[in-house]
């Protein structure tokens, strides 16, 4: 008899499994495939050849890559700073408030992230909102703060905030209040409480906060086009132009195997380490 | 001469916005005695220790603890300790880091950490190897005995136990009940202990508090609580047989085997009369005893 079930839940998994399959595995595997392919071709049909993975160390790439990663984790460890104590409150402190915060930082996202982004220009740039104001009233000339990896930063921490707070928020509320009151109860500090008791047991929500983050500014380029100018180059912005303007679609999809190499692993090694019915609500 | 009080209430109300758990508690203490406190599920017993181990403030009144008011001070910095209804076992963590938890905040080194846990997990009937067992593996009752072993670590002035052992079978009960007991004696520790069961405040105390809706309707010890109001009796207890006691004696306990406790089996006019009241008011007697003794013996409370 279970038998029987099962094979009829594969039967009916099966459409949606070969719709994955098409949409999400064919398109990595071609673009797996012409990462082997040699640089400036545009079909599959040659000798395989690993040249576009030499052209990543040997022209810099991996300079745009180490700059992707480096600003991406330097958001996401501000981010979990600045959104911790938010996500606290949010969970234990606030109660009707909480609700007021989240709209106001889902509407946000009702705006497109370049539009938002641009904002941000015309507030930081040289004669801009700020500049324009400090030189009227108060006589000071600034030159306006783009143009440098730390305001790509605040990009990057402006944008994904909510990926950050949310699951922050859903982690810190699995945290029951009982035990924290317990471990009080048995001597415990603030501080032995939260590293102790809040931190591991708030880890699952921390974990997809942090990955989220991670992973959507590892691979974003809005932040660094507008608001950073040329002060650096990332990755995605490397493999867009490989894709456009360098016409080598070989190098863009090495370049692109890369970032997504280290991501996914990154992302593996991370899931497989907390527990995601918990951040679901599927435990008892 | 009496002990002297180490905690005393004074006029405590507690307050949940416009609901009021707690009405004008007035309630001593005494160093090294066992008291019980016994009341209707909602009555405040909870909310009651939550003020004396510093989870909550009182909304008004004083509490002291050696003569000092300790309203405001925190539940760490207290010498007290509470086994949680909830048990509020730290989930993440092994039994044997659970109860060495108190032990490690205190800078105890591991070997003696390690020593103190397998005392108590011998003492409480644990087998060693759930040293390192996760707590979320226990069965419920594992779990309320790690909850105590817990306690016991912090080695407080004052222990706390909110309905400890209402998850476990009657005859591991009765033990415990028994070691409690025992412990209370050695230690010469305060107890103050929550409990539905008349029949386990019986046993266990040396003064029973019975509160009622939100404050004390009467505190005693066993004899001279041999009267109390009948219906609140008969909530708690489940069966409406009026309290007729003379101390523990002989008759007391043989009535206590038929389940009746500290008090003689009741005529069988009386019992049939309190059948007919506790069917007026809507309480489903228990089996009668024809029949059903084997399930008497093993009936977890009275
Ligand atoms: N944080 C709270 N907010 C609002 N009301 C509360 C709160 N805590 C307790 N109460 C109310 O106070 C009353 C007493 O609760 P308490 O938990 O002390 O009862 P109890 O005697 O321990 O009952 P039980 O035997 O079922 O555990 C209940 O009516 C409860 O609804
Ligand atoms: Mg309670």
């Amino acid at each position: 008899m279970d038998r029987i079930e099962e094979r009829q839940g594969l039967l009916s998994a099966l459409p949606l499994s070969v719709l994955m399959v098409l949409i999400f595995v064919a398109p990595l595997i071609v673009v797996a495939v012409f990462s082997i392919m040699p640089p400036r071709v545009f079909d599959v049909l040659h000798m395989p050849s690993f040249e576009n993975y030499r052209i990543f160390f040997t022209q810099g790439y991996y300079r745009s890559l180490g700059w992707a990663l480096g600003m991406a984790a330097m958001a996401t460890v501000t981010l979990f700073v600045i959104c911790y104590p938010l996500a606290y409150a949010m969970a234990k402190i606030f109660k009707k408030f909480t609700l007021i915060i989240t709209i106001a930082v889902v509407v946000t996202l009702f705006v497109s992230e370049n539009i938002r982004l641009f904002g941000w220009v015309l507030t930081l740039m040289k004669g801009g909102l700020i500049s324009g104001y400090l030189r009227t009233y108060a006589g000071i000339d600034i030159d306006g703060w783009l143009y440098n990896v730390p305001v790509i930063v605040f990009g990057l921490v402006y944008v994904y905030f909510p990926f950050m707070l949310f699951p922050l928020v859903q982690g810190i509320s699995m945290v029951p209040e009982e035990v924290r009151q317990a471990a009080s109860d048995l001597g415990a500090s603030r501080t032995r409480i939260f590293f102790e008791i809040d931190l591991p047991l708030a880890m699952p929500g921390i974990v997809v906060g942090s990955l989220l983050t991670f992973v959507l500014a590892a691979g974003a380029m809005a932040e660094s086009k507008l608001l950073g100018g040329q002060a650096v180059i990332v990755m995605a912005d490397e493999i867009e132009a490989a894709f456009t303007f360098g016409q080598n679609w070989s190098l863009g999809s090495a370049l692109a195997m890369i970032l997504i190499l280290i991501i996914g692993s990154l992302a593996f090694f991370a899931l497989s380490r907390v527990d995601l019915d918990g951040i679901m609500g599927r435990r008892g | 001469m009496a002990p002297p009080v180490v905690l005393r209430l004074e006029n405590v109300t507690k307050r949940f916005g416009l609901f009021t758990a707690l009405h004008d508690i007035n309630l001593d203490i005494y160093d090294g005695e066992f008291l019980t406190i016994v009341g209707p599920s909602g009555s405040g017993k909870t909310t009651m220790i939550r003020l004396l181990v510093g989870m909550d403030e009182p909304s008004e009144g004083l509490i002291y603890l050696d003569g000092k008011v300790i309203n405001r001070v925190p539940a760490n910095k207290r010498p007290t300790c509470m086994v949680f209804q909830s048990l509020a076992l730290f989930p993440h963590r092994t039994v044997g880091q659970n109860i060495e938890f108190p032990l490690k905040i205190r800078g105890v080194d591991e070997r003696r950490r390690r020593a103190r846990a397998n005392e108590l997990l011998d003492l409480l009937h644990l087998p060693r190897d759930y040293y390192g067992k996760g707590v979320m593996q226990c069965s419920g009752g594992e779990r309320q005995r790690v909850a105590l072993a817990r306690a016991l670590a912090f080695d407080p002035e004052i222990l706390f136990f909110d309905e400890p052992l209402s998850a476990l079978d009657y005859r591991l009960r009765k033990a415990l009940e028994k070691e409690l007991k025992q412990l209370h004696r050695q230690t010469g520790k305060t107890f103050v202990y929550i409990t539905h069961s008349l029949e386990e405040a019986m046993v266990m105390s040396d003064r029973i508090a019975i509160m009622r809706t939100g404050s004390i309707a009467q505190v005693g010890t066993r004899r001279n609580l041999c009267q109390p109001e009948k219906p609140l009796r008969r909530r708690i207890h489940g069966r409406g047989q009026p309290v007729r006691c003379r101390g523990p004696g002989r008759r007391a306990v043989s009535g206590a085997r038929r389940g009746y406790v500290g008090q003689r089996r009741p005529s069988r006019y009386r019992r049939r009369r309190a059948r007919h009241l506790d069917g007026a008011a809507g309480i489903r007697p228990f089996p009668d005893s024809r029949g059903c003794r084997r399930l008497r013996s093993q009936r977890p409370d009275g």
